[in-house]
């Protein structure tokens, strides 16, 4: 704000317009101050900040110090010369000065010397009222307390002259409200200059040793009672008389509402009105009261003065009733209000009539109208605010569960959302004392917040001792080379600026400074600094925002095409999850370290492309990551409604894919699918009540349970029919146990069928039931989920030998196998399941006999690797020519295949080195067919090779008539399978929708790649095929998973930085070029990468 | 009178320059101002009493006039108000980030006008941003609103004088493009 021009005047001048801490400066410059120290704290920082600029003019002596106690201390040392010197600092820079100030007292001070602290009754920026007229009183020193502008200039002024005369420093203490008030002032003339300063050696007057610090006490009473004599003169005691034996005594600011209040009602009381707070003024106490019977005493916060009129009445013998806060009628806390302190003086002297606060007010909101309510407007850190990235990074890196303390200063919002950074916060510099003794007490790292201006003021002691106990704690010190929130004074540290030898000087080895511009540097140091042990130091590095006069750079621009979109969104399949704020914070923090996103990154990530079903991978890798099992399950619900099938059968597409891989082992995407399902909990799942058609599904494997989930959820009442007693189809009955837990199988089925899916067993198509009976009871469309559950029947001399099975019916029903040499025919999943099957049930070998080479085998590299481990003999490149045996089969007659036609069907043309080997029991896992025999399907609906002929969405020939998984193609995985039945329910909802709008597709097309291509990378995964993570290992596998791709959900750049400059809202978010100062955090931080410094 | 808006618009600012001008035309004027947080996007706001010399204590007596340099701020400060406060308020929102990040929904400006002028006398809405773009100097937009309210016989304080006060409280090279701000919000509110 501007100064009037002739603020520094000699001669009288005015009148002004001045604020409470402009008039005590003018008061000081009249008394010719020569020296001024300070320490910036609201509401007292005006009056170092006007000195500040006048000092040139006027040849003052101004310093910002690095401390009150320091400030108190430059200012006696000025006075003790004999200059007149002023301090001024908030009221807790008196509690950091009060160590040397309850000393100066006995020594006395030769000029006069001022101790200007502000005082912030309601606590409006301030973490305590405290009321230090009581530290006036216990230190000895003469206190006075301005009512408005003109009167502090008054004070100000007498004040310095009290000081000489008594040899005291003289408190002065306004209130927040008089400091920024503003009033008019008319300005006195300058005193003469003074002379020069001299240092006078006084030993007995100035070395508080015990042996003269008691006679100096003695001297501080007879300067007491000097100050006292003062108070006669005019300017610190004010009587009005009046009428009646009831009277007000009022001190401070509000002495005007007392007046306010009496004219109002119309009183003439009388009233005195006191300046002076210590010594009391007891003779004008005491001529005051004795004409009395009552009197109320106005004053803030304490009863102060309240209690000193009472105890001095009663000590006078004065019969005097004092009134106010003890007996409730003044408050106590936080600013008097002109409403509180009418309706105390009108209790008081028994006035009726309205109160002041009864003024009319406007009607509130009718009742037709909308409310409308203005959301809060907290202090936030400015756009382009350094620490913001500070915080930031540090939240990502630290986590929730980490304490941590913040201190003092425009960094203190960092506790404020989003970044929660701060958990306890006390006083200057306390951060790091108590962050250490933190960590000492919970075992944990803990982590402190400080700024340049506050370390320095006090930080420096703590560090020293946490370095001497080698505490574990990590310091952050926010170095934005100024003093910012109580209007950027200069702070020693940008004076310096060498704060990182400090800190290195006080014993920290583990120390860096970075510039937080550079988000990765940042990013990478605090990572450091948490894994070590130990004190570690981190500069966080980055001048004030409001600090640069220059240009800001200008804002970023947002690419629409990237931001709120991912592939699968285009693709149709939004997945609607909202990623948490830890997990965007995680994502953040990933693009951070790995640096821009390129042009050729994929949108979607690649294991999300790969998933039949479509299932957002990052969405529940990246949940578990942070410990949000619901939201994962969601994720993963939200696409499969058998999810144990997903986690323990699936092929696992996936991981192939996974570019966390990078020739070491994939995320173990699958194992964390498994950790999700065992944990019991399921996700919740919304159907709504089931009114619509009714449809049938012929199957009730995955692919037909699948499809019956999803027509619940789009509205339709699906029966199930199955040949077997039990839902389930060949994974519930032909997969071995070993393989699929039936547990967590059961639930999942239960789960589908609690949907309200009627379910019948024991009906089989041809026989319980036919498809125009189904029609005929009233389903409106038909799904042919057969499965292919016939096992292949091998063209194979010998083949009808007892001891030789089929592999499904093997599987259903296992014979006893103890002791036996198993023999298994094929190359497939179904082979290694019966190898490995009998293997556990006690066969004495079992071989795997496959005419194809071992990489072109079907079975899962792993699966592979698995029963090889367990004891699996696999013999690719061979086929049986023959088997033989007299009645049971004995041999078979192996040969190497050295000629092979892939067709399809697989066969070998020619055959060498062929051998025997003696076999107990062989089984044949040769393929499987559809059984469409006497299923009475319209010729339209079966192919050649007795599949069933349907589109990529089942839709047959027929319009009422679909058909989905392996019926349709032929033997293929359990999640294809089970996208198939999702895809099928879209088209049948569609067929039957008519108008209606239909939800789109909720599985992916299908694509080319069905069966298993052996990875080197998924052989022997880390965790076994039915193994289950335990949450920590879950947790530690999940944070290696990169989150690639873009989020379509992200709110990363709203919800994790709080910058005013972003505005967000529907969709995509925007940015306010007119509070931006380009200082890049939302740049590196987006997810998607969809910001950018522009040219 | 109080003055409303969002820290760093000028709020404070533009309550001393009326200040000023009472001074210079010898009306008594006190002035309160809510400082601290204000300069972290935090809302302001400054109450001018003129006709009395006392520094008084927070009050919860309804003003006779109402500043609003942002809508939203408008709205907060409305429960306090009287019927007969009248309203100058500039067309201008500034959504919190608490906003966004809390997902709240803000009213919009027009449903906040409508708002203020259903349960006040007398609303004068000014686009003392577009003035100020107008002008070409940020930070105006008090200065506009300042010429609006002297329109007002009810002040107590002399158009010139408030008009000088603006003119001897900006840098030179602004003194004339403020003077104009000053003088189109005057004219504004008189339409």
């Amino acid at each position: 704000m501007a100064l009037p021009r002739d603020f520094c005047a000699d001669a009288p001048t005015g009148p002004w317009l001045l604020s409470g801490n402009e008039a005590i400066v003018r008061g000081g410059v009249e008394a010719r101050v020569q020296v001024v120290s300070g320490y910036p704290g609201t509401p007292a920082s005006e009056i170092g900040d006007t000195f500040a600029r006048i000092r040139a003019e006027l040849g003052i002596d101004f310093e910002y110090a690095v401390n009150e106690k320091v400030a108190l201390e430059s200012a006696f040392a000025a006075a003790l010369c004999g200059a007149r010197s002023l301090c001024s600092f908030k009221h807790l820079g008196l509690n950091a000065a009060a160590d040397p100030l309850s000393t100066i007292p006995y020594l006395g001070v030769r000029g006069g010397m001022v101790i200007v602290a502000a005082a912030d009754p309601g606590c409006q920026t301030s973490p305590n009222e405290q009321d230090h007229r009581y530290l006036a009183q216990m230190l000895g020193l003469p206190a006075l307390e301005p009512a408005d502008p003109a009167e502090a200039l008054q004070l100000t002024r007498a004040a310095f002259d009290l000081s000489e005369a008594c040899q005291l420093p003289v408190l002065l203490r306004p209130t927040a409200r008089l400091c920024h008030g503003r009033a008019k002032v008319v300005a006195g003339a300058r005193l003469p200059t003074r002379s020069p300063t001299a240092f006078v050696r006084d030993p007995g007057g100035l070395l508080p040793v015990p042996q003269h610090a008691r006679a100096m006490r003695e001297r501080l009473t007879q300067r007491l009672a000097l100050a006292e004599a003062w108070w006669d003169k005019s300017g610190f005691v004010r009587a009005t008389p009046g009428d009646g034996r009831i009277g007000v005594i009022a001190a401070g600011v509000p002495r005007n509402a007392v007046h306010l209040a009496l004219d109002h009602l119309r009183q003439t009381v009388p009233v005195l009105e006191l300046a002076a707070l210590h010594p009391l003024p007891t003779a004008a106490l005491a001529s005051f009261a004795w004409a009395l019977d009552e009197v109320l005493v106005v004053e803030e916060l304490s009863p102060y003065l309240e209690d000193a009129v009472a105890a001095l009445a009663q000590r006078l013998g004065v019969r005097i009733r004092v009134r106010g806060k003890r007996d409730g009628l003044v408050p106590w806390t936080g600013e008097l209000t002109t409403e509180a302190v009418d309706d105390a003086l009108r209790s008081v002297l028994a006035l009726a009539g309205p109160a002041l606060g009864s003024a009319s007010r406007a009607p509130g909101p009718a009742a037709d109208r909308p409310s409308l309510v203005a959301p809060a407007r907290p202090p936030v850190l400015c756009a382009g605010c350094p620490h913001r990235a500070s915080f930031h990074a540090a939240t990502a890196v630290f986590g929730a569960g980490t304490v941590v303390v913040n201190d003092i200063g425009c960094y203190t919002l960092g506790a404020l959302p989003p970044h929660g950074a701060g958990d306890v916060l006390l006083a200057m510099g306390s951060s790091i004392p108590l962050a250490a003794t933190l960590a000492r007490t919970t075992g944990q790292r803990t982590v402190a917040f400080i700024g340049d201006s506050t370390f320095l003021h006090a930080g420096m002691p703590g560090l020293l001792q946490a370095v001497e106990r080698a505490d574990e704690v990590v310091v952050v010190v926010l170095d934005n080379h100024t003093t910012a929130m109580t209007g950027l004074q200069p702070s020693a540290a940008a004076r310096t600026r060498n704060l990182l030898a400090i800190v290195r000087a006080l014993g920290v080895d583990q120390a860096a400074e970075v510039d937080v511009r550079d988000g990765r540097a940042l990013t990478l140091a605090l990572h450091a600094a948490r894994r070590q042990s130990g004190v570690s130091v981190v500069i966080a590095a980055g001048p004030c925002a409001r600090l640069s006069a220059a240009r800001p750079a200008p804002a970023p621009t947002l690419d629409p095409d990237r931001c709120h979109t991912c592939g699968m969104r285009e693709a149709g399949l939004p997945c609607g999850l909202a990623p948490s704020p830890t997990v965007q914070r995680r994502a953040a923090t990933l693009r951070t370290i790995a640096g821009a996103i390129g042009a050729d990154q994929p949108r979607t990530s690649p294991c999300s492309t790969a998933c039949p079903l479509g299932i957002c991978v990052p969405a529940y890798v990246g949940a578990i990551a942070a410990g949000e099992l619901d939201r994962a399950l969601q994720a993963v619900g939200a696409r499969a409604a058998l999810p144990s099938l997903c986690a323990h059968l699936c092929h696992r597409p996936c991981e192939a894919v996974c570019a966390a891989s990078q020739g070491r082992a994939p995320v173990a995407i699958n194992a964390l699918k498994r950790y999700l399902t065992e944990t019991g909990a399921r996700a919740t799942v919304v159907s709504p009540a089931p009114m619509g058609p009714s449809v049938a599904i012929v199957g009730a494997g995955p692919a037909g349970l699948a499809c019956a989930a999803e027509l619940v959820r789009r509205g339709y009442r699906p029966a199930l029919y199955d040949a077997r007693e039990r839902p389930g189809g060949m994974v519930a009955h032909a997969v071995p146990a070993a393989r699929m837990p039936r547990a967590v199988l059961e639930r999942d089925i239960a789960a589908v069928l609690d949907l309200g899916v009627r379910f019948f067993g024991g009906v089989r198509l041809g026989r319980e039931v036919t498809l125009d009976g189904l029609r005929a009871q009233g389903h409106a469309a038909v799904v042919l989920a057969l499965g292919a559950r016939l096992s292949a029947v091998p063209a194979v001399h010998g083949a009808d030998l007892a001891g030789v099975d089929l592999a499904l019916p093997f599987l259903s029903a296992v014979p006893d196998v103890a002791g036996q040499r198993v023999l298994v025919v094929g190359g497939g999943d179904v082979a290694l399941d019966v190898a490995r099957e009998s293997l556990r049930r006690g066969a004495a070998t079992a071989t795997v006999v496959c005419p194809e080479p071992r990489e072109d085998m079907s079975a899962a590299p792993d699966a592979l690797a698995l029963g090889e481990a367990e004891g699996v003999v696999v013999r690719a490149g061979c086929a049986v020519v023959r088997l033989e045996g007299p009645g049971a089969v004995h041999r078979a007659v192996v040969g190497s295949v050295v000629g092979l036609d892939r067709g399809p069907p697989l066969r070998w043309t020619a055959l060498a080195n062929e051998t025997a080997a003696l076999a107990d029991r062989v089984v044949f896992a040769i393929g499987q067919r559809v059984d469409t025999a006497d299923c009475g399907l319209p010729q339209v609906v079966v192919g050649t090779d007795g599949r069933l002929l349907a589109d990529t969405h089942g839709r047959t020939g027929l319009a009422w008539l679909f058909a989905a998984g392996d019926a349709v193609t032929g033997p293929s995985t359990v999640t294809q399978a089970m996208a198939s039945g999702v895809r099928t329910a879209w088209a049948l909802d569609v067929a039957l929708a008519g108008d209606r709008p239909v939800d789109p597709c909720r599985a992916p097309l299908p694509q080319g790649q069905t069966r298993h291509r052996p990875s080197p990378i998924a052989v022997l995964p880390r965790f076994g095929e039915i193994d289950v993570p335990t949450a920590a290992e879950a947790a530690t596998e999940a944070e290696r998973c990169r989150l690639c791709g873009l989020c379509a959900n992200c709110t990363a750049c709203v919800d994790l930085l709080g910058c005013p400059a972003i505005v967000g809202g529907e969709g995509v978010p925007s940015l306010r070029g007119d509070l931006c100062n380009g200082c890049g955090l939302c740049v590196h931080a987006c997810v998607n990468g969809a910001l950018a410094v522009p040219p | 009178m109080w003055l409303v808006g969002v820290g760093g618009q000028g709020v404070v600012s533009a309550a001393q320059t009326l200040a000023e001008g009472a001074l210079r035309a010898s009306v008594p004027v006190v002035v309160t101002e809510m400082h601290g947080m204000a300069q972290r996007g935090g809302a302001v706001e400054a109450r001018v009493r003129l006709g009395s010399e006392h520094l008084c204590g927070p009050t919860q007596r309804p003003p006779e006039f109402v500043v609003a340099l942002e809508l939203l701020e408008a709205l907060r400060v409305l429960p306090h108000l009287a019927r007969y406060t009248r309203a100058i308020v500039d067309r201008h929102i500034s959504p919190p980030p608490s906003a966004s990040l809390r997902r709240l929904a803000v009213p919009s400006a027009a449903a906040i006008e409508s708002e203020l002028r259903q349960r006040l006398t007398e609303v004068a809405a000014v686009d003392a941003h577009a003035v100020a773009r107008e002008v070409g100097i940020a930070g105006v937009a008090g200065v506009v609103l300042l010429g609006a309210l002297c329109r007002h016989a009810a002040l107590g304080v002399p158009t010139d004088a408030v008009r000088a006060a603006v003119g001897d409280r900006c840098p030179e090279a602004h003194r004339a493009g403020n003077l104009r701000a000053f003088d189109m919000g005057a004219s504004w509110a008189a339409r």
